[in-house]
C-alpha cells in the first residue's frame, strides 16, 4: 500500500503538481491521468522515490519510503522507466539485472534466481528472444525485455511509466493484460496511461489530473459520469458495447454527427 | 542447446559463453607471458632467458647480464606492463562511469592533471620525488573531479564531459607549460616525460605506484558486476537499488588512482586508455566482469609490445614509447572504427 499525503512534486524547487493526497492499494491498478505536461509522470517518479519530494509524505505500508535503505525499496517496488535505453547486452542479462537488490558481494546470481528470471521473461512474453542483444530487437519487444526485468525484481509495487508508448496496439494490449494478472497476484500497480480509453478500461481506480491538483480520485465509472473527462481534454467521451463489453470512445467538443 | 543452423551467428552470440571468456583472457594472458619474455630478452644487448636465468641463479651482481636484468629489463617490462594494464583499465571505467565512448585518461584531462602535479613536485620538492604516485594520483583526481563537476552541473550530456574535459585539459597543460618554462632543470620535465617513455623507470619509482595499480585493478574487479548494473543508466540502476552517486564516486577515484600511478613512472603515454578498452570490448563485448581483466592484460601486453619496438627499431637509438604506441594504435583504431558498421562504437 503507497499512501501520498500532501504532496507536491516538481523539479528544482518548482512544483508542478501540489497537495496530492491518494492511496495504492494491492490488488488494484491505479492509473493517473491528465494532459500533457500536468505533472503525471513527475508524480509516478516521485511515488516511487525516483526524485524527492518538495513536501508532504509518501509511506509505503506506513513507513517514509525515504527511510528506507535504496536496497530494500528496490526490493519492495519496482519501475518500468519511460525511457528505452538499449545497451549492447543480452536480453537475458538485463532481466538478470532485475535480481541485483538481492545478491550480496560476490555478486553471484543463485540458480533460483535463474528460474526467477526464466518465469518474468515468460510471463513478459520475451523468454523467446532471451539470447539476443537489447540492440537487435524492435521497441516493443525491448519493452518487454524491461517488463521482465521488473517482474524479475519481486516486488509488491510496480511502477510503469507510459509503458505502452510507441508501441503497436497488440503489444499495448498484452502489456494491459499483464498488468491484470498482476493485479490477481495481489501485487499494487500504478501506472501513467496515455490513452484515455485503455486508462478507463484497465484501471480500478484513476487519480486525474489538473492545473497542478488532483481534481479526481476514484474509480473509472464514477469518472466518466462526474463528466471531469469531457471538462479537462475538452472532448465528448461515450460508454459503448462492443463484443458484450465495455468500451470507451471520445469525440472532439464539436464534432458534427 | 538447439543447435541453430546458422553457425556463424550462433558464435557470435557464444561471446557470452564462459567457456570463450575463458579461452579469451586465457590467451590474453599468454600474450603478456610471451611479450614480457621478448620483453626481457631484447633491447641494445640480446640475451637470452637462458643466460638470465644463470646470472641471477647465480647471483653473480657483477655480472653484465645480471646487471642488464635487474636494474634495466625487469623494472622496464614491469613497468610497461603496469602502467599499460592501469591506463587501459581506467579508460574502460571512465568509459563506462562517464556513459562516453570518448572518455580516457587522456581525453578528459587526467594523465594532464597527474603529469602536472608530478611536474610540479619534482621542480619544487626535488627530495620527495619518491612520492610522485601519490602527486600524480591527486593530479589525476583533481582533473577528473573538475571534469565530472563541470558536467554534472550543466546536465552531464555525453558532448559535455568530453568538451570540458578538453577544456580542463588544456588548462592543465598551460600550467605544465608554465612550470617547465620557469624550471628548465626540472628532473621530470623532459620531453620523455611528455611523450612517455619507460628508459629511465627504476624499481624504485615502480614499488609504490605498482602496489597502487594492483590496488585500483583489484578494486575494479571486485565492483565490475556493478559497474554492469551502473552502465544501465542513472534511472535504472537507481531502481534497483544502488547508490549511484556512491558509485560513481568511487569508480572515478579508481581510475584516478590507476591512471595517476601510471603517470608518476611512465609520463603522459594516453592513448592505451582509449584504444585498449574499445579494442577489448569488441572481442569481449559489454560485461565487465571480463572486460576490466581483459583490459588489464591487453592494456599491459600493448603497451610491452610498443616497448619493445622502441628500443629495437633503431637501436642503439630509442624512441619514446608514447611515439610508437601513437603510430601503431592509431591506425588500429580507425580500422576498428571502419570495420564497425554505422559507427555502433561510438554508441
Amino acid at each position: 500500500m503507497i499512501e501520498l499525503k500532501q504532496v507536491d512534486a516538481g523539479y528544482g524547487g518548482q512544483a508542478v503538481v501540489q497537495g496530492v493526497t491518494a492511496s495504492f492499494p494491492p490488488g488494484c491498478i491505479t492509473v493517473i491521468l491528465g494532459k500533457n505536461g500536468c505533472g503525471k509522470s513527475t508524480l509516478l517518479r516521485t511515488a516511487a522515490r525516483q526524485q524527492p519530494p518538495l513536501g508532504g509524505q509518501i509511506l509505503l505500508d506506513g513507513r517514509d519510503i525515504f527511510t528506507i535503505a535504496p536496497k530494500e525499496f528496490a526490493r519492495l517496488a519496482a519501475v518500468l522507466p519511460q525511457s528505452r535505453e538499449a545497451p549492447a547486452i543480452p536480453a537475458q542479462s538485463l532481466v538478470l539485472h532485475g535480481r541485483f537488490p538481492y545478491l550480496g558481494f560476490p555478486r553471484r546470481p543463485s540458480p533460483q534466481d535463474k528460474q526467477i528470471v526464466e518465469r518474468a521473461m515468460r510471463a513478459a512474453g520475451a523468454w523467446e528472444y532471451r539470447d539476443k542483444y537489447l540492440t537487435q530487437l524492435s521497441g516493443g519487444e525491448r519493452q518487454k525485455v524491461y517488463l521482465a526485468m521488473v517482474l524479475a525484481q519481486d516486488t509488491g509495487v510496480i511502477f510503469m511509466d507510459e509503458p505502452g508508448t510507441y508501441l503497436d496496439i497488440s503489444h499495448q494490449f498484452e502489456i494491459l493484460s499483464l498488468m491484470r494478472r498482476l493485479r490477481s497476484a495481489g501485487k499494487t500497480v500504478v501506472t501513467v496511461l496515455h490513452d484515455l480509453g485503455q486508462a478507463l478500461s484497465v484501471a480500478d481506480r484513476v487519480l486525474l489530473l489538473d492545473k497542478g491538483a488532483a481534481v479526481f480520485w476514484g474509480d473509472p465509472q464514477s469518472l466518466f459520469q462526474s463528466g471531469k473527462l469531457d471538462e479537462i481534454f475538452g472532448i465528448r467521451s461515450h460508454k459503448i458495447t462492443v463484443d458484450g463489453g465495455t468500451e470507451y470512445v471520445f469525440r472532439p467538443k464539436d464534432a458534427t454527427p | 542447446m538447439n543447435i541453430s543452423p546458422k553457425f556463424s551467428i550462433r558464435i557470435y552470440l557464444n561471446k557470452e559463453s564462459p567457456r570463450f571468456r575463458v579461452s579469451l583472457l586465457a590467451g590474453a594472458g599468454l600474450l603478456v607471458v610471451l611479450l614480457a619474455a621478448l620483453s626481457l630478452c631484447a633491447g641494445a644487448v640480446m640475451i637470452d632467458l637462458g643466460s638470465i636465468w644463470e646470472a641471477v641463479s647465480q647471483g653473480d651482481t657483477q655480472e653484465k647480464a645480471y646487471q642488464i636484468f635487474m636494474y634495466v629489463r625487469l623494472p622496464r617490462t614491469l613497468a610497461a606492463l603496469l602502467a599499460g594494464g592501469a591506463l587501459a583499465c581506467a579508460g574502460a571505467v571512465l568509459q563506462t562511469v562517464l556513459n562516453n565512448a570518448l572518455a580516457s585518461p587522456n581525453i578528459i584531462g587526467v594523465n594532464a592533471g597527474a603529469g602536472l602535479f608530478t611536474i610540479v613536485l619534482s621542480a619544487l620538492f626535488p627530495q620527495w620525488l619518491r612520492f610522485s604516485p601519490l602527486a600524480a594520483f591527486l593530479g589525476a583526481l583533481a582533473a577528473a573531479g573538475a571534469v565530472y563537476f563541470i558536467a554534472s552541473r550543466t546536465g552531464a550530456s555525453r558532448m559535455t564531459i568530453v568538451l570540458s574535459g578538453v577544456a580542463v585539459s588544456s588548462i592543465l597543460s598551460a600550467f605544465t607549460d608554465t612550470v617547465l618554462t620557469l624550471f628548465p632543470d626540472a628532473q621530470v620535465g623532459r620531453t620523455e616525460f611528455l611523450i612517455g617513455s619507460f628508459s629511465g623507470v627504476t624499481m624504485d619509482s615502480v614499488k609504490l605506484a605498482g602496489v597502487c595499480i594492483l590496488l585500483g585493478i583489484a578494486v575494479c574487479i571486485v565492483l565490475s558486476y556493478d559497474m554492469n548494473v551502473l552502465a544501465l543508466g542513472e534511472s535504472t540502476a537507481s531502481s534497483l537499488g544502488m547508490r549511484t552517486g556512491l558509485y560513481r564516486m568511487v569508480f572515478l577515484i579508481s581510475a584516478a588512482l590507476l591512471a595517476g600511478s601510471a603517470v608518476s613512472f611512465s609520463g603522459l603515454i594516453g592513448f592505451v586508455g582509449l584504444i585498449v578498452p574499445h579494442a577489448a570490448r569488441f572481442l569481449a563485448g559489454r560485461d565487465n566482469r571480463v572486460l576490466i581483466p581483459l583490459c588489464a592484460l591487453l592494456g599491459g601486453a600493448f603497451t610491452v609490445g610498443c616497448d619493445i619496438l622502441a628500443r629495437v627499431l633503431f637501436a642503439p637509438y630509442e624512441l619514446p614509447v608514447g611515439i610508437v604506441m601513437s603510430f601503431l594504435g592509431g591506425p588500429f583504431f580507425i580500422y576498428l572504427l571502419l570495420r564497425q558498421k554505422r559507427g555502433r562504437m561510438l554508441d
